[in-house]
């Protein structure tokens, strides 16, 4: 008897271990120190032979116009005479060429007077304990993706080396992911263990795509909502905004962007195509960045009647086009089957710019939210999907995908349960604690998913004060609704403002 | 004379014995685009400063412990040596007037 309780013991010790053993695994998750590369958003700054740095232009827009502000306001004037506003539009190449022509690629989309970026970030070797940005690939980002595919496969094999491991982990953000995409439709994901998109772009940057088109507007209630609800945190931003507010109460607004929008729809189409033709648009990278939406729309809107001169340069950009941004999600599709692991972070509950006519598209204010995330349905900034979609998604039991502030559905995206959303964030801003949450994605050995760790649902919202990524609620902020303060409370913030610049100014002077 | 390829195991006698001139080293690797850029300058830098001083190069992906132990982080990486003692780094692609200068400077 004393045998057999003895034997029943032990058995009863071993089910117990293997049972242990069998729930080790699943609770706790096994560090996975692969090595990872980065891909930022814009690639490194290129400089022309002199060693002077010509992209990117420092000071940006702003100060072009206010360098040539003599000559843009003589301009502006003779064409507002005229109604002839080409001479404005000319006025305005001739200034944006003085800064931006010095980066710019020639007619087949190569660089010229020998510029280039200047270094590159040597891999190091490590065994263990890899920072997120330890392997930065840097590229030009002015040049195919799908040329520099060769150097960054390369890279790869230099940090393998260096690392003596089979695989890497990409992280793509911005348009570095249209780089790693085109790498991986290159090379295949044989030597990739997980890609993590940060904002990607490679399915087209709105704000890129658009402006690539022509597709630009402004209207007063645009610009005031703008104002109303996104500008401001500076002195300057704040009186600005309730300038705008109060010319949008007393109806002068409509006027000036009346005439704004009369001016801009001239200068689209009559300036656009040149202006953007000695900078950006000689830049395939910039053009893998416009969506299918509006790839064939602004190839004609730019090359229009020019597409012999630019021949080589189409073809390059068609090229990518087609064997990269058309291929990119079914041959995702293909290596996540094969094993690769792969993760998007996108941000949402941002507007495009008030200049683009696709400004009330949920978005992180540079990419929208279908891009993003290859497909996920978003309602307009500050809206909340239908009533009848709700419904519908009840119905079909994708509710669950809907956010609580039903503002977005994953489950049309293309990986519903590996796309995470951040609530109220800008594409430009890159907190610490998204790093934090990356760098646990890419450290788990398994596949990760929105239900992997209790502490990053799939809807988290990005509180700046704390940086701190918290749950979704069912509020919506930000609403498209105009200001509920009269023209009496905007005046005073305007005098608030300007009395708070001279302060500013008062304790510089001392 | 041209360039001397060096490795870890060559860099002492190459690099930090050299008592005559100073020693201008190429830290380089095949995968690196500025790296390639500046390669035709170094060779011609190697012809030009015969007898004044020696140029080496090391490929960083051969040499990576030793890459690490250096601090070489960038690439490409120019490094001066007199007297067997570092004298000054200038990193990423530069024209062969700058280089000069910077040997110049730091010589």
């Amino acid at each position: 008897m004393k045998t057999m309780l003895k034997k029943a013991t032990a058995l009863i010790c071993v089910l117990l271990t293997l049972m242990s053993l069998a729930v080790l695994p699943a609770s706790a998750a096994i560090e996975n120190d692969l090595p990872i590369i980065y891909l930022v958003g814009m690639g490194e700054p290129v400089f022309d032979k002199n060693g002077k740095q010509v992209w990117p232009v420092s000071g940006g827009v702003a100060n072009i116009l206010l360098d040539n502000s003599s000559e843009l306001v003589a301009a502006f004037s003779a064409s507002l005479i005229s109604s002839d506003w080409t001479v404005y539009g000319n006025s305005l190449r001739r200034a944006f060429d003085k800064y931006y022509s010095g980066a710019a690629l020639d007619k087949n989309g190569n660089p010229r007077n020998g510029t280039d970026i200047r270094h590159s970030v040597a891999p190091k070797k490590k065994t263990s304990n890899y920072g997120l940005m330890d392997y930065r690939f840097a590229y030009d980002p002015r040049l195919d993706p799908w040329e520099t595919a060769v150097e960054l496969s390369e890279y790869v094999d230099a940090v393998l080396k260096a690392t003596g491991k089979n695989k890497v982990s990409f992280v793509g953000r911005c348009m570095g992911s249209c780089f790693v995409s085109a790498y991986l439709c290159r090379y295949g994901s044989s030597k990739v263990d997980t890609c993590l998109f940060y904002v990607p772009a490679v399915n087209g940057a709105t704000n890129c795509s658009q402006l690539f088109a022509g597709r630009v507007h402004i209207d007063s209630d645009t610009l005031n909502n703008y104002a109303t609800n996104y500008m401001g945190g500076n002195d300057l931003d704040d009186m600005l905004a309730s300038i705008i507010n109060v010319t949008y109460s007393l109806n002068m607004l409509g006027m000036g962007t009346d005439m704004a929008t009369q001016i801009f729809d001239q200068l689209a189409l009559e300036s656009f195509p040149d202006l953007l033709l000695s900078t950006y648009a000689t830049m395939p990278a910039f053009w893998a960045m416009v969506s299918e939406e509006y790839y064939e729309e602004a190839k004609n809107f730019i090359f229009g009647g020019r597409e012999a001169e630019y021949a080589e340069l189409i073809r390059k950009i068609d090229f990518y086009h087609e064997n990269v941004k058309l291929r990119i999600g079914s041959n995702l599709k293909t290596y996540v089957r094969n094993g690769m692991k792969f993760n998007i972070i996108a941000k949402y509950n941002v507007p495009m710019p008030p200049y683009l006519e696709g400004y009330n598209l949920n978005g992180d204010g540079v990419v929208n939210i279908s891009d993003l995330t290859f497909g996920a349905t978003g309602a307009p900034i500050g809206r909340t999907l239908s009533v009848d979609y709700l419904n519908a998604a009840k119905k079909s039991g994708t509710i669950d995908y809907v956010s609580d502030d039903l503002m977005v559905d994953s489950s049309t995206g293309l990986f519903p349960n590996y796309t995470w959303y951040v609530r109220d964030i800008h594409h430009d801003i890159f907190p610490t604690c998204i790093d934090t949450m990356m760098l646990k994605i890419l450290r788990t050995k398994n596949q990760v998913t929105v239900k992997t760790y209790s502490e990053y649902p799939q809807y988290v919202s990005y509180n700046s004060s704390a940086n701190k990524l918290t749950p979704v609620t069912g509020t919506v902020t930000n609403g498209s609704t105009s200001s509920s303060t009269n023209g009496f409370q905007k005046l005073i913030s305007i005098f608030l403002s300007i009395f708070k610049i001279i302060k500013n100014l008062f304790n510089i002077v001392n | 004379m041209s360039y001397v390829e060096i490795s870890k195991d060559s860099f002492d006698k190459e690099v930090l014995n050299e008592k005559v001139c100073p020693v201008l080293v190429d830290f380089w690797a095949t995968w690196c685009g500025p790296c390639q850029m500046l390669s035709p300058v170094i060779d011609g830098l190697a012809d030009e400063l015969d007898g004044e001083v020696k140029v080496c190069k090391m490929d960083c992906d051969e040499n990576s412990d030793f890459i690490m132990e250096m601090g070489v982080m960038t690439i490409p990486c120019l490094v001066l040596f007199v007297g067997g003692e570092e004298k000054g780094r200038l990193i990423g692609y530069n024209e062969k007037e700058a280089i000069i200068d910077f040997i110049n400077e730091n010589k």
